[in-house]
């Protein structure tokens, strides 16, 4: 009997042993997981008791601070709001951008305890984690003026981890005054500036589709690289089927190549036809169409839609990015960035760490694969394929050429072991695309990455209403020349 | 400067927590023989470390209470007279009783009024009212249990009332919380469950005093299964979980044979499943706990905010008055562990699941050094009956085990659950005095403290009289 009673206290020993090995695995492993979920109240909190953290860009650029008024009340303040405000976000209207997502570490306080009773003493205000970003400020800045006051959009991200550099949209709106302003950005003639382009806007991806439509026929037998037809500018696959070239451009006798870097609708609608609506419908799925892309901020996901009855007319369309395709400037950067990093798409991240006042790093975000898109022969294929647009097709004026006294250090020192200073010519991959647009212009495309042989950057512009695309490929050549003369050294 | 005071309070109450249990644990030591230390000392010491807890909790509460800081100072003060009056008042009164677990009891007390002035000044008041009575049960109950003649009499009396009570319940009750079990008479509405938890183990510790052969487990089984299937009848899960594992557990040390244990076990996990697929509201608590993310507006709404609550802060938790719990519905009853982890941190919570392991050890010593087999039955059941309520409620809070709505003794709010609690606490440092009086019996020198070398053949002889 007494050591049945010693058994039994074992078997309470031993419960209560797993019951505090699972609280601490709930708390602290498993925690991260659900603690962000938008129904924990404690993430909109915003303490009277501290000040808010900071958000800052990649280099300690500030970007958004809080500030005691005279009545001892914080305000926020934003610098540069309108070029930033899509990313931040605002606080005086509810939270949105960084400022919601990240509130929880904006407002936790993870100052060494020493260090709190110093600032205590000091008189210095307690202040919540500043949180930091991994967009570049002056490259945001740059992009923003390259953007100017055309509608539209500018991602960049580098390929191989899927940090946002930069991410600009216009419209846009200053976070500072969202409060007075309110009416008007919500007004039927601003052209919703709250709304972030790079993540929400959802276009026809146009020409640029067939970096997917290429996928799918290489990815169905490698052979199709050869495949040849003689394009005439305009086809008819049935009597109510025709598709057009733009301008009706006769491109003759062509392989993928040539129908790639000319970008040929002729060409790709035939092998859209070819590949079916299954195979088309199967690519989309894997290039994340339709799909959750995992991202912090406020975003769209991109549509595609191929019903299995759908008519020849739709396949045709389909194929060459006309039909009911929808993308976001961020997922069409995201499709570049994973032909560049070996198929391997990246899910794209915009806060890289968050840090004590003391400058202890926490959280920092890990780079995390999403899928597989392709495989890596394809995207050499693909990488093939896009050089030829940028060195003989529809995008000759993206190349890059770097003379080696624009490149800025930030010291002078270590300049002159310029190891990974990227100068001369650098091969840019790319391509065009035109988006018809039902109420207007055309939309202009243009996606790239370089440099082709190791790329460190992927930029996707799109500009609404602009016809053809020359300004977004210059504006795409000139954000990616200045990362690597401006921004890659720092 | 508040604020740091706040932070400091974080840290502060971890070491009160850190201290209390190390106390505990060398008194525990030092009984089983393998260190020499005071155990008066260091029994006082615990109290001071409640004392220091209650005191720091009450400074932050006053000035954080815009509205009337002098009620919860006048508050803080009477609770704190309670709490020392208590422990020190039995403690003298009672010398062969075991301080540790008048010290557990009180310290889980005071967090618990902690954490209810927090949460709502009117719910600690009350609850001060059942902790006063809870302490008048500890302090007369010995007694007037040493005059009543033998207890182990009148299991048909228990088994009768305890079914006749559920019955009631069943043909009167009324529905809180989603359960039937509730009796209200006139203004006071109680719990009759916790009540029959008590005759449940009167009744198992009196049918099974003689050692028993197969044949007389079967009326002891059927007056359970009865019981039990009253408890699932009111929908009172919780309940009907923690008899069913006090009743495989008596049966255990009763028999000593483990396949009686596991073949319990084993019908257990069957009718668990059968009343899964039986009733929708089993269902319902296994879905939400399996899942509770899908449907977070509705079912899994509660269970999702206690894991906020835990999972938000971390070790040290967010400080004291600095958290979220009066988001989690029903955070005084049944996630009242939640709040206190948010708040205090999980490292603390982790320190109450210890306390209580440190009650339940000192319940299980009662137990181990009863003089019959009544009287180790009898203190086994309840420290049982604690036992599986605590690992439920707990459990369930942080998602390990389904949900089932039991509370957390001596912390959570309620009358007739704290009441019980203390009564359970009362008989079982009963039965420890009694096994005291005994060992006198047996050698002339005085119990503790206890010189090393002595202790150690005193127990095997005691041990070898037994068997």
């Amino acid at each position: 009997m007494k050591n049945t009673i010693k058994k039994v206290f074992w078997i309470y020993t031993l419960l209560f042993v797993v019951l505090i090995g699972y609280l601490c695995k709930v708390s602290l492993a498993d925690s991260n997981e659900f603690i962000t979920n938008s129904y924990n109240p404690r993430l909109n909190r915003v303490s009277d008791y501290i000040k808010r953290g900071s958000i800052l860009d990649i280099n300690g650029q500030v970007l958004a601070y809080s500030e005691k008024d005279e009545e001892g009340v914080y305000h926020r303040i934003y610098n540069d709001s309108n070029i930033f405000s899509n990313i931040t976000g605002y606080t005086s209207k509810g939270k949105t951008g960084v400022e919601a997502k990240y509130n929880f570490m904006l407002e936790t306080v993870s100052s060494e305890l020493i260090q709190r009773i110093k600032d205590a003493f000091a008189g210095t205000e307690v202040s919540g984690d500043d949180v930091v970003l991994t967009v570049d400020a002056d490259l945001q800045r740059y992009a923003a003026e390259k953007l100017g006051t055309s509608k539209g959009a500018i991602v960049a991200m580098e390929p191989s981890s899927g940090k946002i550099l930069s991410m600009v949209t216009y419209p846009n709106y200053n976070a500072n005054t969202v409060n007075e302003d309110w009416e008007t950005l919500n007004s039927e003639e601003s052209d919703s500036p709250l709304l972030n382009r790079a993540a929400q806007g959802l276009y026809p991806p146009g020409s640029t589709f067939k970096i997917l439509t290429a996928a799918a026929a290489l990815g169905e037998d490698p052979d199709y690289l050869n495949y040849s037809m003689v394009c005439e500018g305009v086809k008819r696959f049935d009597s109510a089927t025709r598709i057009r070239c733009f301008n009706s451009t006769v491109h003759g006798n062509e392989d993928m190549t040539k129908a790639f870097a000319k970008s040929c609708n002729t060409y790709f609608s035939t092998i859209g036809t070819m590949l079916g609506i299954d195979k088309l419908n199967s690519e989309a799925y894997d290039f994340m169409f339709n799909q959750s892309l995992g991202f912090d901020l406020e975003y769209s996901q991109s549509s595609f839609s191929l019903p299995l009855d759908s008519n020849l007319s739709a396949v045709v369309e389909t194929s060459i990015g006309q039909g009911k395709t929808l993308v976001t400037p961020l997922h069409m950067a995201m499709i570049t960035s994973a032909v560049a990093n070996n198929g391997i798409m990246m899910k794209p991240y915009i806060v890289d760490h968050s840090q004590s006042q003391s400058g202890n790093v926490k959280n920092r975000t890990i780079p995390e694969k999403l899928r597989s898109i392709m495989s890596p022969d394809i995207a050499a294929e693909i990488t093939e394929l896009m050089k030829e647009v940028v060195n003989s097709g529809t995008a000759t004026d993206a190349a890059i050429y770097i003379d080696p006294g624009d490149v800025v250090t930030s010291d002078s020192s270590t300049s002159s072991s310029s190891v990974g200073v990227i100068t001369g010519n650098v091969q840019v991959a790319g391509k065009t695309g035109t988006a018809e647009n039902a109420s207007g212009d055309d939309h202009a495309w243009f996606v790239a990455f370089a440099p082709a042989d190791n790329p460190r950057i992927a930029v996707s512009v799109i500009l609404e209403n602009a016809g053809h695309g020359d300004k977004a490929i210059a504006s795409a050549r000139d954000i990616m020349k200045y990362y690597f003369t401006n921004c890659i050294n720092k | 400067m508040f604020e740091i005071f706040i932070l400091l309070a974080k840290y502060l109450f971890i070491i009160y927590m850190c201290v209390f249990l190390l106390c505990g644990f060398c008194i525990n030591l030092s009984k089983e023989g393998v260190v020499d230390v005071s155990e008066n000392l260091l029994a006082a010491v615990q109290r001071i470390m409640i004392m220091l807890f209650h005191i720091t909790a009450f400074i932050i509460l006053v000035i954080n209470d815009k509205e009337q800081p002098t009620v919860t100072l006048i508050f803080g003060l009477i609770s704190l007279l309670y709490i020392m009056l208590g422990c020190i008042l039995l403690e003298k009164i009672y010398k062969k009783s075991s301080p540790i677990m008048y010290n557990g009891i009180f310290f889980l007390t005071d967090i618990g009024l902690v954490m209810l002035t927090r949460l709502d000044d009117s719910l600690a008041s009350r609850q001060f009212i059942w902790c006063l009575l809870g302490l008048a049960v500890l302090i007369v109950l010995p007694p007037i249990l040493n005059i009543l003649p033998r207890l182990d009499r009148f299991r048909v009396l228990y088994a009768a009332l305890a079914i006749v009570l559920l019955m009631c319940t069943l043909i009167f009750g009324s529905n809180f919380y989603g359960s039937t079990n509730w009796i209200s008479i006139g203004p006071v509405a109680f719990q009759p469950s916790e009540v029959v938890k008590l005759l449940f183990v009167f009744f198992l510790a009196s049918a099974l005093s003689q050692k028993p052969e197969l044949r007389q487990l079967i009326v002891p089984t059927a007056v359970s299964a009865v019981i039990i299937l009253c408890l699932v009848a009111q929908k009172d899960l919780g309940s009907a979980l923690i008899f069913s594992m006090t009743f495989l557990v008596v049966i255990y040390i009763a028999t000593s044979n483990v396949f009686y244990l596991l073949g319990g076990f084993g019908c257990g996990a069957l009718a668990s499943v059968l009343a899964y697929f039986l009733f929708p509201h089993v269902r319902t608590r296994v879905n939400v706990w399996l899942d509770p993310w899908s449907d977070i507006e509705n079912s899994g709404y509660q269970i999702a905010q206690s894991l906020f609550a835990v999972g938000s802060y971390g070790l040290f938790g967010s400080g004291f008055t600095r958290g979220y719990a009066d988001y989690i519905p029903v955070v005084e009853r049944d996630f009242i562990f939640s709040a206190v982890c948010e708040e205090f941190g999980v490292l603390f919570g982790i320190g109450i699941i210890l306390v209580f392991v440190m009650i339940f050890l000192e319940g299980v010593r009662a137990a181990l050094y009863s003089r019959s087999r009544y009287l180790t039955l009898l203190s086994a059941g309840l420290t049982a009956l604690l036992t599986f309520q605590t690992f439920l409620i707990i459990g369930g809070d942080i998602k390990f085990v389904p949900l089932t709505g039991v509370t957390l003794p001596f912390v959570s709010y309620g009358g007739t659950s704290i009441t019980m609690s203390f009564v359970i606490i009362a008989i079982i440092q009963w039965v420890y005095m009694r096994n005291d009086m005994y060992k006198q019996d047996k050698t002339p020198e005085e119990y503790t403290p206890h010189p090393v070398d002595e202790q150690i053949p005193h127990r095997r002889r005691r041990r070898r009289s037994m068997e």
